[in-house]
């Protein structure tokens, strides 16, 4: 791996100047917050931004807020959410940031860096010359893909946790810069393409996650990878639900992560369980739909028939946490802790 | 105060719980390993290697790289018309000439300022090449029409002509086999006569690598009278010395090598490799320190694996459990040079002939060349592999006869005073005890039955048990003329011991384990004791650290020249005070009598020594060689001077639905001999545990048409702490006679059976026998299916 590429380093103290920062170097420039991400793929000249502007130092991004719900500053790290007694209700949000990576990169790493993940994909997380040895691809500096030779599309794939977990509790990011500020539902800050998959402008900063109100929702979230630490997800499923009394289910999201180049809800999937109790074939059914929507593709840990064998039975695990059902033992499988 | 106590109570040191002496430095970030050492007026090399898998080199330009400033020197092999080929075989040269073999190759070379100055001149270096059609399947390699990897002698293709009379090239060779090895015993067809049951399976081992934190490097630099001093992490300093001075036609004594503290080895740093001459070459070019150090990414690309085994493995027994006949074909991929991994077979045929008592025992081994990352010595030296097919039949051919696993294991088991066909002598032998002792603690016989019971239930998760064993050299390895170590010491005026060892400390706890033995000699605490063992002109001839060999073979040492020391104290302490010297003892910093009273204090005593008239300091030398011999030509008779024994029983559970493998634990019995430093000891056999487990489940470097697919940790999946299992560990301790204290060598045994043992629990659990590694959740969902195509031997003959 190479060293680091020259860059100016930038570290306003409001978000105000990160924004005039952004819209005065243009593209060019790229925030980083906690960084445990886009500094190693600097080291693999992934972005060799000519400016960095550090959000670190901008007190505002580590605000938590309740009002309608609950606001997080994208500037808390991955630990400050984990451990946020305001967010405890909102359990999915808690048990995504809690499998991302290790712990020392959860102390690093933000909320809105988590969101923002670049995407990934075998033959582009690589070093420099590894992939200068296969000439490159779509992604970055080459014309083709090699996952698909015949894609015209970068089907690199979305990476992070926290966004599907958060899209199936429906949040909203906020986006701010020097001339606008504008509030998107969080699942349409996506984009299905690998290199455009934020719609994000280079100019805009991701200041704020807005929750809504927990009361009567349920959520969680179950993570497929190889290790239980440190690995990207092959696979994210997210659900959450608000049940009646009697255990009917009113309302329901289901949200898939690390199947695709965005996070996305599965609708389908979710109108099955609305209406109903979750009874073990109402959850075979929706895991099967949910699971129909899974494509992943051979581009990451763990090979691309299994991962699509066991996509049902994830959400399965899923759908019967939201039950209620003792999963500790599951969990302890899956994810090597509790949760 | 009260009076001072007249007497000293004997205090052992041996089989204590005693912390790394240098745990303080490591765990508080103070130890200067070779990354952390800069010399001045250092340069800082790069290597620049082949982008072609295999393919002729037309042309290097290396003009726009010397223009480039902070560039030193920039090195091709025409500039080293003299270099020489390196390696097991002599098959490799430092910097290729005509043709490159594989991806790792290193085809020039930069020393600059900066490593990023170095960086950027290979970027600047032009090469042409012409491809050649690439061998990557090692079954390929043996057909006819095959591209052949080594048609031409090095040195003669293309590159400058080697001075006549000077040293010689590689030849080439007419074929792709790199080394076969065959050994028989009895009459194999006669064994499968006498059988009731015969098993035959196909197994296929895969490629891991070190993963040593430490990566390779070394800093080389000439003097002003042309001396070479290295500072290196090798395994090996005293027979790099002679391979380097060869390498630059000077004598061996003008070669110095400073070990700094080495972060890991694991036999990655057991060889002499390209980047050690490269580096020597840019400093004899440059006059300056050169230090060349890989990335985490070269590490993985151009460092050597355990080699991938395709095996074939027929076994055969009565139907009273009595084992018959072994009859083993194995094809190893070399890659495209030959280094330690090549001679892995060595070590596997011993498992293959006695671990257990088989009359009639037939093996062979082809390595054989391709495009290939090339396989080097690794922890366990073959073993694994091996381990994993025997054990895998002792398990089926019990179920073909109906025994227990465990009693058919116990009625085939080595015992004490046997001598093996192959002509092995075991001497201590508790492979009984470590069998009964694993199956005791992990309750093993109980769940077999209880967890194959339940194989039909409902319930989509699925417990196993399994037990393997392994049998290992504990008391060196003679494999070069010498299995030797030296070890000079001194104890200076104020009992202050300086022991000076050949032994090399890579991590493992050497420094600790050998001050220990000496300290329980001369009767001192461990803070008497400093260990000097990483310079060539200071510390005295050791073969190397590699086969669980530095506690015996070191540790007899270093109580030869304590116990040598201890006479002479002794002795002056008698004529000083009248009483015979068998009388007396050291203990405690005290000449004291068989009853423990103090007739002088140690330090007070040298120093009468040392300025009396007839001045005298205490040092002594000493150097141990076992007694064990070279095998004949036949790989008969004993190359150790002791062997290791254990068995390990895992268990785990297999969710049917996914195919994911939890290994819940591991228990294991080693026989040791004697335990030494117990928290050192368990963290060796924790250690390879959990190095075993990664074989078993997590590890794997994936090679695809001659390139390393994920050379970083991120991709190559390291056992993470979620996952390492509960471990219960006992020690059988049967008292070695020819080890220090009665102790055995432990270094790789623990990391040798997990696999083996795994393999058999997830076949208790599901009754899917699975042939090859790792038991990935793909593999495993897979073959619980039906659907995961079994190893085929398919090599021609």
């Amino acid at each position: 791996m190479m060293r680091l590429p020259w860059f100016e380093f930038r570290a306003p103290s409001s978000v105000a100047e990160a924004a005039r920062i952004l819209a005065a170097e243009g593209p060019d420039a790229m925030p980083i917050a906690g960084g445990t991400d886009l500094l190693p793929n600097m080291k693999r000249r992934h972005q060799t931004p000519r400016t960095l502007v550090s959000l670190r130092r901008i007190e505002s991004l580590k605000k938590v807020s309740n009002g309608a719900g609950l606001t997080l500053g994208a500037g808390l790290t991955l630990t400050e959410v984990i451990h946020e007694p305001k967010a405890q209700p909102y359990g999915a949000l808690r048990q995504a940031a809690a499998q991302v990576a290790t712990v020392h990169l959860r102390n690093m790493g933000t909320l809105g860096g988590n969101l923002c993940l670049d995407t990934r994909c075998t033959y582009y997380n690589q070093n420099y010359e590894w992939r200068k040895a296969i000439d490159f691809c779509l992604k970055k500096d080459g014309g083709i893909c090699w996952v698909a030779t015949a894609s015209k599309r970068c089907v690199a794939m979305s990476s992070t946790d926290c966004a599907p977990a958060l899209i199936a509790i429906g949040a909203k990011a906020k986006l701010v810069s020097a001339t606008d500020e504008r509030e998107l539902a969080l699942e349409s800050l996506y984009n299905n393409d690998g290199i455009e998959y934020l719609k994000r402008r280079p100019d805009e900063i991701l200041t704020e996650i807005r929750l809504p109100p927990a009361a009567g929702w349920r959520s969680t979230y179950w993570k497929l990878r190889r290790r239980g630490a440190f690995d990207f997800p092959v696979l994210g499923v997210a659900a959450a639900a608000r049940f009646a009394k009697d255990g009917t289910v009113e309302e329901a999201r289901i949200a898939l992560g690390a199947v695709a180049s965005r996070p996305f809800l599965v609708p389908k999937a979710a109108e099955a369980l609305v209406g109903k109790k979750l009874t073990d074939d109402v959850i075979a059914e929706a895991a099967t739909l949910a699971a129909s929507r899974a494509k992943p593709m051979d581009n990451a840990d763990l090979d691309l028939y299994w991962r699509k064998q066991v996509a049902a039975d994830f959400v399965g695990y899923a759908l019967r946490e939201l039950r209620g059902d003792d999963m500790r033992g599951t969990r302890l499988r899956i994810a090597r802790q509790i949760l | 105060m009260g009076e001072a106590q007249k007497t000293v109570a004997r205090e052992t040191l041996i089989g204590k719980r005693i912390p790394k002496m240098d745990a303080p430095e490591k765990a508080s970030g103070r130890t200067r390993y070779l990354h952390d050492i800069d010399l001045p007026g250092q340069l800082h090399a790069k290597i620049l290697r082949s982008t072609q898998v295999h393919a002729l080199i037309k042309s290097i330009d290396t003009g726009a790289a010397k223009r480039l400033p902070g560039v030193h020197a920039v090195i091709t092999a025409a500039d080293v018309p003299w270099q020489r080929p390196i390696g097991v075989a002599k098959d490799h040269l430092p910097l290729k000439t005509g043709r490159v073999r594989s991806l790792r190759d290193e085809v020039a070379a930069v020393a600059a300022d900066s490593v990023e100055i170095a960086a950027a001149a290979l970027a600047l270096i032009r090469v042409e090449y012409e491809p050649l059609p690439p061998l990557t399947d090692p079954v390929e390699a043996l057909q006819p029409g095959a591209p052949l990897i080594h048609p031409e002698p090095h040195g003669g293709d293309g590159g400058p002509q080697l001075k006549p009379g000077g040293p010689v090239a590689y030849t080439g060779k007419p074929d792709n086999v790199a080394m076969t090895f065959e050994y028989a015993q009895g009459d194999v067809a006669q064994g499968e006569r006498e059988s009731d049951a015969v098993v035959e399976d196909v197994f296929r081992l895969h490629y891991v690598t070190h993963c040593c934190m430490g990566v390779s490097g070394v800093i080389a630099e000439f003097d002003a009278s042309g001396n070479l001093l290295l500072h290196s992490n090798t395994q090996v300093p005293f027979l790099h010395k002679r391979e380097f001075a060869e390498m630059l036609g000077i004598d061996p004594g003008r070669v110095r090598i400073i070990q700094p503290p080495i972060g890991g080895g694991f036999g990655s740093k057991l060889d002499i490799y390209p980047f050690e001459p490269i580096a020597i070459f840019l400093a004899r070019a440059t006059g300056r320190p050169v230090k060349l150090v890989y990335t985490r990414e070269e590490e993985f690309e151009a460092s050597p694996t355990r080699q991938p085994v395709l095996l074939k493995l027929r076994s055969g027994c009565t139907r009273d459990g009595a084992l018959t006949f072994r009859a083993v074909e194995t094809l190893h991929d070399n890659g495209a040079y030959t280094s330690w991994g090549a001679t892995t077979p060595f070590v596997m045929m011993q498992t293959v002939s006695s671990l257990y008592r088989v009359p009639h025992c037939k093996y062979r081994t082809r390595a054989v060349y391709t495009n290939n990352p090339y396989a080097g010595s690794f922890r366990g030296y073959g073993n694994l592999q091996a381990t994993f097919a025997v054990e895998a039949h002792m398990d089926r051919l019990a179920d073909a006869i109906g025994m227990d696993p465990l009693e058919f294991r116990l009625k085939n088991a080595q015992q004490p005073g046997e001598v093996t066909p192959q002509g092995m002598h075991f001497g201590t032998c508790g492979f009984k005890e470590c069998l009964s002792t694993a199956a005791a603690r992990s309750a093993y016989q109980r769940k077999r039955l209880e967890h194959a019971s339940r194989q039909g239930d409902a319930s989509p998760l699925k417990r196993g048990v399994g037990i393997a064993s392994m049998l290992h050299v504990g008391g060196g390895a003679k494999i070069y003329p010498s299995d030797g170590c030296g070890t000079i010491l001194k104890i200076d005026d104020f009992a202050h011991v300086t022991l000076i060892t050949g032994a090399s400390e890579i991590g493992q706890g050497s420094e600790t384990v050998l001050a220990q033995l000496v300290c329980e000699e001369l009767g001192l605490p461990l803070s008497s004791v400093t260990v000097v063992n990483n310079d060539t002109d200071i510390t005295p001839w050791d073969v190397g650290v590699h086969a669980s060999r530095t506690t015996f073979i070191a540790g007899n040492s270093a109580i030869g020249a304590a116990k040598k020391a201890k006479d002479k104290i002794l002795a002056a302490a008698a004529a000083k005070s009248g009483r015979a010297s068998g009388d007396l003892q050291l203990s405690g910093g005290f000449v004291v009598t068989p009853e423990g009273e103090k007739l002088f204090e140690l330090g007070k005593f040298l120093r009468s020594l040392h300025f009396s008239d007839k001045a005298d300091l205490v040092m002594t030398t000493f150097y141990y060689e076992p007694p064990s011999h070279h095998q004949d030509r036949e790989f008969k008779g004993d190359v150790s001077a002791a062997y290791a024994w254990a068995s390990q029983v895992a268990e785990v559970e297999v969710d049917t639905r996914t195919g994911i493998v939890k290994l819940l634990s591991i228990t294991a019995a080693h026989d040791v001999g004697r335990v030494l430093n117990r928290l050192g000891i368990e963290g060796q056999i924790e250690g390879g545990v959990v190095m075993g487990q990664g074989y078993a489940l997590t590890e794997n470097l994936i090679v695809e048409g001659g390139a390393v697919k994920n050379p970083s940790f991120r991709d190559y999946k390291l056992v993470t702490a979620p996952e390492i299992p509960e471990m219960d560990i006992s020690f059988i301790e049967t008292m070695d006679g020819e080890g220090p204290q009665g102790a055995k060598g432990v270094g790789e045994a623990p990391a040798i059976c997990v696999a083996a043992a795994v393999a058999n629990a997830i076949h208790n659990a599901t009754g899917v026998r699975i042939t090859s590694l790792p038991f990935t959740p793909e593999r495993v969902y897979r073959a619980l299916r039906g659907k995961l195509e079994a190893p085929v031997w398919n090599v021609p003959a």
